[in-house]
């Protein structure tokens, strides 16, 4: 059934779809709504919201109904998500599955180094996945779950303003997967435990391990596990471009304009976009970087990204960072302005690749 | 002098070492309190018949590794959490007993807001505090807790009022709230306290079982090696002088009528 939604109603209903059964927050835009959403939605469907103090308080309730076996999210935006950061460091760490959403505020796309390198304490990295549209926010919401549970490790959603408060039409399938079973995981604590074996979340327990001093084996078994099997992008006119535009998010949306402009005017143009930042498609893009001309990053921020996809590309293309902060003045207000967007690149190849300026 | 004492065929076993009380390796310091502590709680679990019905979150502090020796279901909290992360399980599983294990650094220092929130909402869990004035995990420093007088590694010349400010009292700070039925402060110093405080948290997680809200039990223990003293005289300064500015006793008991409070399944 097709619906006319707001990212907002779309990712919380999504959330209880795939299991969603506790959520804790403190009000913060633009994911306020969605707070209210779930607060209302939760109860209705058997789970429980809590309205915390403060965001420490509401991800550590998060932590706690996660390490007790309920699937669990918490949801907030950038300066919300700089308070959290010690318990979601903690959550990867210890192997506690919590599911985070992370509406970006006023510059969309400022928080890709939070979400994804993480504002926390350790040797550790969170899934990030980034929707690109409302359907995809449904989607990814869901598989954040998933992937969540599947390794018992944390997932980010990050998204943004523009992408949380645009209405599209989407399919809310009744068939996303809950991850809901009729018994709690194995490792969940209960406190209802009839065998032998005690269940014990967090990494400080048992005799006086050297934990400082060996790290967790367990979290960097995990993350090898999720950067083997878990990458994720979309690409499209990559076959015989010269060129590719790489962004993420909502303006990974709004470049493929950009791409079929280019088109028009000669240059060959494709178009490639990270689903998951973390783990990020680095081996794609060395092997995309292999045979464009050149690779050009578009972002709404001071190039974050960029630095991932520099390391990625190896030096086998040229690279180009297209990056702002929302200011009006140079060109770039909420979105990208297509044209700005031709303008430079196309300036670009042509200045630099004389094979690209004689096909014009 | 030899009888004075009874005879041996008379004598009954009224305490030992609990059941649930794993024979590990732990790190507590000789004289330590938090050792007599762990197998009060370990105690009453057992009386309960909780040991396959609560779950334990444990702050972080001396106590957390020798935790391991409770044999119950437990979770790790980040300093000063542990109320906000047993909240979470509280919600999500309605029978098992809930409580925390903390110290005075975790709840009277970095965890005043989750304790007071917890508390407040009358959140059906009980929270245990460790407290020795210190922080003696990183080598006895002050803590919001520490008495006046009390020399710490950063209050060398002893806490004082007009540089330190005074000590903070949970059990009555607690007390104060409406969402706590009951709240209490034990020692470790002597037996009649240790039982005492045996029938604190007997009492805490009795109510906590009638779902009546929150409950505080707040156990003084020795730190000889953080106080640097004997054990014997660590035992002297909480009878002396601790107990004088964190006095003995229950502050607040609301008693087994069913209560109004939110979550009271009455």
């Amino acid at each position: 059934m097709r619906r006319f939604l707001e990212g907002k109603t779309a990712l919380a209903e999504a959330a209880i779809m795939a299991g969603c059964r506790f959520s804790a927050g403190y009000p913060i835009r633009p994911v306020t709504e969605i707070q209210e959403n779930l607060s209302q939605l939760l109860p209705a469907s058997g789970g429980v919201y809590m309205p915390a103090a403060n965001e420490i308080e509401a991800i550590t309730m998060v932590y706690g109904a996660a390490a007790g076996g309920t699937p669990a999210m918490v949801v907030s935006s950038s300066t919300g998500i700089s308070l959290m950061q010690e318990t979601i460091s903690d959550s990867a760490t210890q192997g506690i599955p919590i599911v985070v959403v992370n509406g970006c505020r006023f510059v969309l796309q400022a928080d890709y180094h939070q979400s994804v390198k993480g504002g926390g304490h350790g040797d550790y990295r969170v899934i990030v996945l980034a929707p690109g549209s409302t359907q995809e926010l449904i989607d990814l919401t869901a598989l954040a779950f998933q992937l969540a549970w599947k390794y018992r490790h944390p997932a980010f959603i990050l998204a943004d303003t523009l992408l949380l408060e645009c209405s599209e039409s989407i399919d809310l399938r009744e068939g996303i997967e809950s991850i809901l079973t009729a018994r709690p995981p194995d490792w969940a604590v209960t406190g209802m435990r009839t065998g032998e074996k005690r269940r014990e979340a967090g990494g400080k327990e048992g005799t006086p391990q050297p934990q400082v001093l060996t790290g967790n084996p367990g979290c960097i078994q995990r993350m090898q596990q999720i950067s083997a099997a878990e990458v994720r992008f979309e690409e499209a006119m990559t076959e015989d471009a010269d060129v590719v535009l790489v962004a993420f998010g909502s303006v990974g949306k709004y470049v493929r304009l950009a791409v079929r402009e280019l088109r028009r005017q000669g240059i060959r143009a494709g178009y490639f976009r990270p689903i998951t930042l973390w783990p990020f498609p680095s081996e794609a893009l060395n092997e995309l970087a292999g045979r464009v001309q050149a690779l050009v990053c578009v972002e709404l921020n001071q190039g974050q990204m960029y630095e991932d996809v520099k390391a990625a590309v190896e030096g086998r293309c040229r690279t180009l960072s297209i990056a702002g902060d929302g200011n009006q003045d140079t060109g770039f207000g909420l979105i990208w302005s297509k044209d700005e967007l031709v303008k430079r690149v196309s300036n670009f190849m042509v200045n630099n690749f004389q094979a690209v300026g004689a096909t014009r | 002098m030899s009888e004075t004492f009874l005879p041996i065929e008379s004598m009954s076993k009224v305490r030992s070492r609990s059941d649930i009380l794993k024979d590990l390796e732990h790190h507590l310091c000789p004289g330590c309190g938090e050792g007599v502590a762990f197998n009060v709680i370990a105690n009453v679990i057992s009386e309960l018949e909780l040991k396959y019905s609560t779950i334990a979150v444990i702050g972080d502090g001396c106590y957390t590794i020798p935790s391991a020796m409770l044999d119950i279901d437990k979770v790790t909290a980040l300093h000063g959490r542990a109320p906000a992360a047993a909240t979470g399980l509280r919600r999500t599983h309605e029978d098992p007993v809930v409580f925390t294990i903390q110290g005075d650094g975790d709840l009277h220092g970095e965890g005043v807001n989750e304790a007071v929130q917890a508390a407040a909402r009358g959140e059906n869990i009980t929270v245990i505090c460790f407290n020795n004035g210190i922080t003696a995990d990183t080598g006895s420093q002050m803590t919001p807790a520490s008495i006046l007088g009390q020399r710490t590694n950063t209050t060398i010349d002893g806490r004082n009022a007009s540089q330190h400010g005074h000590p903070l009292r949970m059990a009555e700070l607690l007390a104060s709230l409406d969402g706590t039925v009951f709240s209490a402060r034990g020692s470790m110093h002597s037996p009649v306290e240790i039982k005492r405080t045996h029938g604190y948290i007997r009492r805490a997680f009795g109510l906590q079982q009638q779902r009546r809200g929150f409950s505080y039990v707040e156990i003084l223990t020795m730190c000889p090696s953080g106080w640097h003293m004997s054990p014997v005289e660590a035992l002297d300064f909480i009878g002396n002088e601790m107990s004088k500015a964190h006095p003995l006793g229950v502050v607040k008991d609301l008693g087994d009528e069913p209560g109004t409070l939110p979550g009271s399944r009455s």
